[in-house]
């Protein structure tokens, strides 16, 4: 059985098969590797505008890509439920900063 | 669980969409642009990420799976991509106001600053700098002092550069700098840029004005000049006065001895010759103490209401003799002068001072001297251009101008005219001027230069007029000395009074020749006490002016005191002339001036004694 199983997924992403594919093990690497540099310019970022919640939004997301990867090996479904747990409030985080910084304290016109 | 999957999925997926509206919807506002874009770029992704996932999730299809797996990968590149704008975004922004506070700093300073590459040409420069250049600052980089300082400056300013920049030192210079067309003075301070290697890379300049401080400095150091000048000729004046008063003492007895011994010695003595060359050279000598006498301002003794024109009209023969043979003399005399009150001698000495300068101006080749007498109203303006502005007020003023065809005056030799000892001829004292100098001064008169170099010079003096028309040449006849009377001798007995041992020992000499019985006395105090003692012998007294412990006037009071009667004869070679004024009015039977020949004091005894 070949290692890397593509389309071993069903409906609402929970896999079949406990496999790692190819493109969540890229993708996480990625994210780690956002995640050093991040670590690096903490400092700048911090005088970023509501930093906490762009930062956290990412944080979240990097959380979620790593149980894409354990939930192949345990608790598939737990851990599937609290991934889509995390993309939510990651988005949620980046929709609060994005209104933060653009959008509030506009008066109509 | 699942079910919940999907939900959670479904609320993903709206607030996706709600944050696309958001930044949408508030475009224009905040945040830098390339953020903006990074953000959206974000957002599409995920709109299709969790948006797939709605899809599949409600059973519409799951036809986007294969390429959600690949989108996905987009994701974390992209929050990369984020990250990375926002913070170059904010270095970029930090650099810019840190710019920005340089920039204030810079172009706030009142001194101007410039920043030039190794070669000299300009890099940059602040505000104040570009101003004076009446440029823009940004319009400077590029171009060379050439490009902005007339040739000879820029080149100077190169070679500093260049200088500076080889040596590797901060240097501090005055120097010429143009603005605005026109030139000021500036304080420079220039420093080498370095690398980090330590290799010079150009050159950083901060100058400012300095111009009023300067001018400022310039004025105060030839006020100080003048002050010094002023200074040592007052030091001058009151060593010459000193000099001089006792140089007539020696020159007295000089002059007296060669008198008594011409007297004693056979018409026939072969050293009869001798001695007339010693009274003559004492004689000049004499001159000579009376100009520095006169320059110092004490030497004047009898003052008189005087006609000048007529004084100078005496004084032809005098003149004639006394210039050049190539030289012609004109005269131009005004008749019916205000008088002045003046010395006569001193008067004379003047005029005699002027026209010798004249005559040794035209030296040898021909001119003409004119001398001229005139009255005139002198205002501020003119007094203002006399050499002696001492405040003199405005008014009548008496003048005599010595005009000559001679060799004319330079700049320097004129700054210097007045000053005792400043000659330009080889024989030359340099007191004649110096002399005349103190007597128009101790008149309260003016003298006025004008001169040019290689054409003459024209000197005009200037005497206070007295304004009372009933005034005229005083004691007219008076004097005549031109007949003495060789064999004048009289009887009695004189009280000569003087400190000076030689003045007694040659005066009582004198005296004696002349008949008299002479009683001395070596200073006030002892003079008066012989007076009390002998009163009713003593038929004159000769008092000296200047002695220790009593001088001559106190003793004249004292005298007065004993005998309200007895004639005084004061005899001085020093004073001022407040005091013998004092004196005129008191009842002074008369005055010798030190140094005195045996004439002059046998004139004054016959004058007190009678014949
Ligand atoms: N009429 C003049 N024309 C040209 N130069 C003059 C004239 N009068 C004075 N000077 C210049 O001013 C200098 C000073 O004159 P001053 O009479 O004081 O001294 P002196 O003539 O040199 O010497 P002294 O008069 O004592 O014999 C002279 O040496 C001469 O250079
Ligand atoms: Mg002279």
């Amino acid at each position: 059985m070949p290692l890397w199983e593509r389309n071993g997924r069903g409906r609402s992403g929970l896999k079949d098969f406990a496999v790692i594919q190819e493109n969540e093990v890229v993708t996480l690497l990625l994210s780690l590797g956002v995640a050093i540099f991040i670590a690096q310019n903490r400092s700048r970022l911090a005088s970023l505008p509501y930093h906490r919640f762009v930062v956290g939004s990412f944080l979240t997301l990097l959380v979620a890509h790593i149980l894409t990867i354990l939930e192949g090996f345990w608790y598939g479904e737990i851990l599937n439920f609290v991934e889509h747990i995390c993309y939510s409030l990651s988005v949620l985080q980046l929709a609060a900063w994005t209104w933060l910084v653009m959008g509030k304290g506009v008066r109509e016109s | 669980m699942n079910r919940f999957v999907g939900a959670i999925d479904v609320v993903t997926a709206f607030a996706c969409i709600t944050t696309v509206v958001i930044l949408a919807r508030y475009w224009r506002r905040r945040l830098q642009k390339d953020v903006k874009v990074a953000l959206g770029m974000l957002l599409v992704v995920m709109v299709f990420h969790y948006g797939s996932n709605v899809l599949e999730w409600c059973g519409i299809t799951d036809a986007l799976d294969p390429i959600e797996d690949y989108v996905e990968i987009l994701e974390p590149a992209l929050w990369g991509g984020f990250f990375y704008i926002f913070l170059r975004g904010l270095a970029e922004r930090r650099l810019r106001a840190s710019e920005e506070r340089y920039r204030t700093l810079v172009d706030n300073l009142p001194q101007k600053i410039f920043l030039k590459d190794a070669n000299s040409v300009f890099v940059s420069c602040n505000k104040n700098f570009a101003a004076d250049l009446s440029i823009d600052a940004e319009d400077i980089s590029g171009k060379n002092d050439h490009d902005y300082y007339p040739s000879e400056l820029a080149d100077k300013y190169v070679a500093d550069d260049a200088r500076i920049m080889a040596c590797g030192r901060t240097m501090e210079l005055d120097e010429q700098n143009v603005a605005h067309g026109q030139t000021h003075t500036v304080h420079v301070v220039k420093t080498p840029v370095k690398d980090r290697d330590g290799k010079v890379v150009g050159i950083l300049g901060i100058f400012w004005d300095i111009t009023d401080r300067k001018r400022a400095e310039e004025e105060r150091k030839s006020l100080e000049a003048q002050v010094q000048h002023a200074q040592k000729l007052e030091s001058l004046g009151v060593l010459a006065g000193g000099i001089a008063h006792d140089f007539n003492n020696l020159l007295l007895a000089i002059l007296g001895n060669a008198d008594l011994a011409l007297m004693d010695m056979a018409p026939e003595a072969p050293a009869r010759r001798n001695v007339g060359e010693i009274k003559k050279a004492s004689q000049r000598a004499a001159e000579l103490s009376s100009q520095m006498l006169a320059y110092s301002g004490k030497g004047r003794f009898i003052v008189e209401a005087l006609d000048l024109s007529a004084m100078v009209e005496e004084m032809t023969h005098m003149l004639k003799v006394s210039i050049s043979k190539k030289a012609i003399l004109k005269y131009n005399f005004s008749k019916n002068l205000p008088a002045i009150e003046a010395d006569a001698t001193q008067v004379r000495q003047v005029i005699m001072n002027l026209i010798t300068n004249a005559s040794e101006a035209i030296g040898d080749r021909s001119g003409a001297i004119s001398i001229s007498t005139g009255a005139m109203e002198a205002d501020r303006a003119y007094l203002q251009e006399t050499y002696l502005d001492e405040d003199l007020p405005e008014g009548l003023y008496v003048c005599l101008e010595v005009a000559d065809t001679g060799c004319g005056m330079s700049e320097e030799t004129q700054a210097k005219l007045f000053d005792p000892f400043f000659t330009t001829k080889f024989t030359g004292r340099g007191l004649g001027m110096a002399a005349v100098l103190g007597i128009i001064r101790g008149h309260r008169g003016a003298i006025r230069i004008r001169s040019k170099f290689g054409e003459g010079t024209t000197i005009t003096v200037l005497f206070p007029a007295i304004r009372s028309e009933a005034s005229g040449p005083a004691d007219e006849g008076q004097a005549d000395d031109g007949q003495v009377d060789e064999a004048w001798k009289c009887s009695g007995t004189v009280l000569l009074v003087d400190d000076e041992e030689t003045v007694l020992a040659i005066g009582k000499r004198m005296l004696q020749r002349l008949g008299l019985t002479v009683l001395i006395a070596r200073d006030g105090r002892e003079g008066v006490d012989v007076f009390r003692e002998h009163q009713d012998e003593i038929a004159c007294v000769v008092l000296d002016m200047i002695m220790p412990h009593m001088d001559g006037e106190e003793a004249f009071g004292e005298l007065r005191r004993i005998s309200s009667d007895v004639p005084v004869i004061m005899s001085s070679g020093y004073d001022e002339e407040r005091v013998t004024r004092r004196f005129a009015d008191k009842d002074l039977a008369g005055f010798i001036q030190k140094p005195y020949e045996f004439q002059e004091l046998r004139n004054a005894m016959r004058s007190v004694l009678g014949d």
